[in-house]
């Protein structure tokens, strides 16, 4: 980050740090426990979103959720790739959030919408990383192959905001 | 308790629980290196 990137407070720091140990705790236990069960599985009792699950099940999908379940676990516990991760989980807390609301129990109303805006807040956290996403580059910038390697994450280019390749190769 | 089992699941006490342990581990080992 550069020098006008904001001191986060101490409080602040160890808040987001928290809510992202819990996070990845849970995504990596939830999903470790599809493949090892040693919790109890929680496949939703509402018809339509046991209907939905099932499918997923029998489609092979939910073997897919469940594995970037545990590479977000693995990368929010770590802290690696954090912003990417968070990213990866969004779509999969839209689907819990919209499970947990077709048939809300005293449970599913709270801890659905929690896996969503906790997602949400971390992705805010770390929001700067995603800054450079909401510029209109347009034409302006080339595509990957065109950036040699050794280039793709060097402070020059980010801090231009369009890669030099772009306009000129 | 039973307010609490019904509002957290056993995911979520875990994840409460190694969460906190977590960041005490982080402030512990920040407060050692940081420089007196």
């Amino acid at each position: 980050m550069s020098d006008t990137t904001p001191r986060v407070g101490l409080f602040a720091r160890y808040a987001i740090a928290f809510l992202r140990y819990f996070f990845g705790t849970h995504a990596l236990v939830s999903g470790l426990n599809y493949f090892l069960h040693f919790l109890p599985d929680r496949i939703p009792a509402d018809p339509r979103g046991h209907a939905f699950v099932t499918a997923m099940i029998a489609t092979g999908l939910f073997d897919v959720i469940k594995v970037v379940e545990v590479v977000v676990g693995i990368g929010l516990l770590t802290g690696r790739f954090v912003p990417l991760l968070l990213l990866a989980e969004l779509p999969i807390s839209i689907t819990i959030c919209g499970l947990a609301l077709q048939a809300p129990t005293p449970r599913s109303i709270i801890s659905g919408p929690r896996e969503l805006l906790l997602n949400l807040l971390l992705m805010v956290a770390y929001g700067q990383y995603y800054l450079p996403l909401l510029r209109s580059f347009g034409a302006e910038i080339g595509p990957l192959w065109r950036v040699p390697p050794r280039e793709w994450f060097s402070t020059a280019s980010r801090s231009q905001g369009a890669h030099p390749v772009g306009s000129v190769r | 308790m039973k307010i609490l089992d019904n509002l957290f699941s056993r995911y979520d006490q875990f994840a409460l629980a190694v969460a906190a342990v977590l960041v005490v581990i982080r402030i512990l080992r920040d407060r050692s290196r940081r420089p007196r």
